[in-house]
């Protein structure tokens, strides 16, 4: 997984980088980076976030649509949600579409 | 249970251009010598990639015989998936290394290598086998592939195994080699008596390896034969002596593989593995590999084996070992008493020490 410098926030669209394998399993799933043999162990949150991020919903889309499928959410969900696409932005596993695309 | 497997061994061939004399494949009515058109193949390996399988491990027979091999390489790649390959190295030249390596996917490359001379490694292998094997691993480990090599222990080449392993980790430098031994597979396999090891050979080979991993710490790798026993066996040893079981095991745990694996024969059939080559689960073509992997009743009930205590079985009852056994492979059960779902008498400790009493012998 390449490095991104990472400059995004709750109004970035962001998609998952379609030369990653998403590998949903029992008890969360795995980020497979087949160029690397990296894999990342994902929680359910995070998977969820990660199928959501489809190009056409921003960051704060993201965090409405959790709410609808995690009750109770933490009153710092938005800021879990930008760290964490943070920190998957910077390790190319998520960007823009002109990015992933280009 | 994981919604598909994260690993599937290909055997891509049923040819070889090799006679390795303890093969399955070689003269061995029980299977089917029929390849897939390369067509099927591509077909299969996106699937593989809609299934999310992360890698595969391309074997046979001799899996670089197919004139498509790279071919089927560029659509495991198109798939987002790496790659294995088990080979006798006779087809490896630069051009072929450099393919390999421009594909950037490639998690290792086993080749088979079963002496230090000639002489040695060729006589269950073959003759004119031993030079292209070594000239592929030292080719492999020049273009900075990830070259690894199995040594195969029979009754004729442990006294070669120090040179063997001077070879491989000295003169040629690679960071570590593998070892295993011969076990029979499938319910129709030939095998000639010399191709196992008796049990004063199996000890012989358990001691010398254990003396070469003292020389060579953290080198030498085993995950069965005469090494893996030796630590396995020792390790229930211990727990014998010190009256305690070892956790998770005293049933039939010994085979993780049908947990996040599949294998698929070279005319498509479905297998839970390459030790189990009859056990024909679905068909490349006829049947979805995921829904293969999620509802076969044969496979489940496989996976099922690792709930079935040891002391269930009448073979194992009084044993002092019950509570530190795994039951070994399930392959190694069906080969030898036609039932996957036993433990295997191959990996027994106490039958194991008791063959050596008969030979006047004692476990250390």
């Amino acid at each position: 997984m390449s490095t991104i410098k990472p400059e995004i926030s709750m109004s970035s669209v962001l998609t998952l980088n379609p030369l990653l394998v998403l590998r949903e399993e029992d008890d969360g799933a795995l980020l497979f980076d087949p160029e690397t043999g990296d894999v990342r162990i994902l929680n359910p949150t995070a998977v969820a976030v990660c199928k959501l991020l489809d190009g056409r919903r921003t960051l704060a889309n993201v965090l409405e649509d959790l709410g609808e499928i995690f009750e109770g959410m933490d009153a710092n969900a938005g800021g879990q949600v930008l760290a964490l696409a943070c920190d998957l932005y910077k390790i190319g596993a998520i960007g823009t579409l002109t990015e992933l695309t280009r | 249970m994981m919604p598909s497997p994260r690993n599937v061994d290909l055997e891509i061939t049923s040819r070889c251009n090799a006679t390795c004399r303890y093969c399955y494949y070689l003269n061995n009515e029980g299977v089917v010598y029929r390849d897939l058109p390369t067509r099927q193949w591509l077909d299969f390996i996106d699937e593989l990639g809609r299934a999310n399988v992360m890698s595969v491990c391309l074997c046979g027979g001799e899996a670089m015989l197919r004139p498509d091999f790279f071919e089927l390489v560029a659509a495991i790649v198109r798939n987002r998936m790496r790659f294995s390959i088990l080979s006798n190295g006779s087809l490896i030249n630069r051009d072929v290394a450099l393919k390999l390596k421009e594909t950037g996917r490639l998690d290792s490359i086993q080749i088979s290598l079963d002496g230090s001379t000639p002489d040695v490694h060729e006589i269950m292998r073959g003759r004119g086998s031993f030079a292209p094997a070594v000239g592929a691993i030292r080719l492999l480990k020049e273009e900075g592939l990830p070259v690894t090599v199995r040594v195969t222990v029979h009754g004729k080449n442990i006294h070669d195994l120090p040179s063997v392993s001077h070879l491989l980790l000295e003169e040629i430098g690679l960071p570590s080699f593998s070892t295993n031994a011969i076990c029979s597979l499938g319910t129709h396999a030939k095998y000639d008596d010399d191709c196992f090891l008796t049990p004063r050979q199996r000890l012989q080979a358990m001691k010398t390896l254990a003396a070469i991993e003292e020389r060579y710490p953290g080198r030498i790798q085993a995950l069965a034969g005469p090494l893996a026993e030796w630590h396995l066996f020792h390790g229930m040893e211990n727990a014998r002596k010190k009256g305690e079981p070892i956790a998770g095991r005293g049933r039939l745990v010994g085979c993780g593989c049908i947990f996040t694996s599949l294998a698929v024969r070279a005319d498509g059939a479905f297998i839970p593995c390459i030790t189990l080559p009859s056990m024909v689960l679905g068909q490349m073509g006829r049947d979805s590999l995921v829904d293969v992997w999620q509802h076969t009743p044969l496979l489940n009930d496989l996976r099922r084996r690792v709930t079935i205590p040891l002391d269930s079985f009448a073979e194992c009852r009084g044993c002092d070992y019950l509570s530190s056994c795994t039951g070994s492979c399930a392959g190694s059960a069906f080969s030898l008493l036609g039932e996957h779902n036993r433990p295997s008498p191959d990996a027994c400790l106490r039958r194991f020490k008791a063959n050596l009493e008969k030979e006047g012998l004692t476990w250390p």
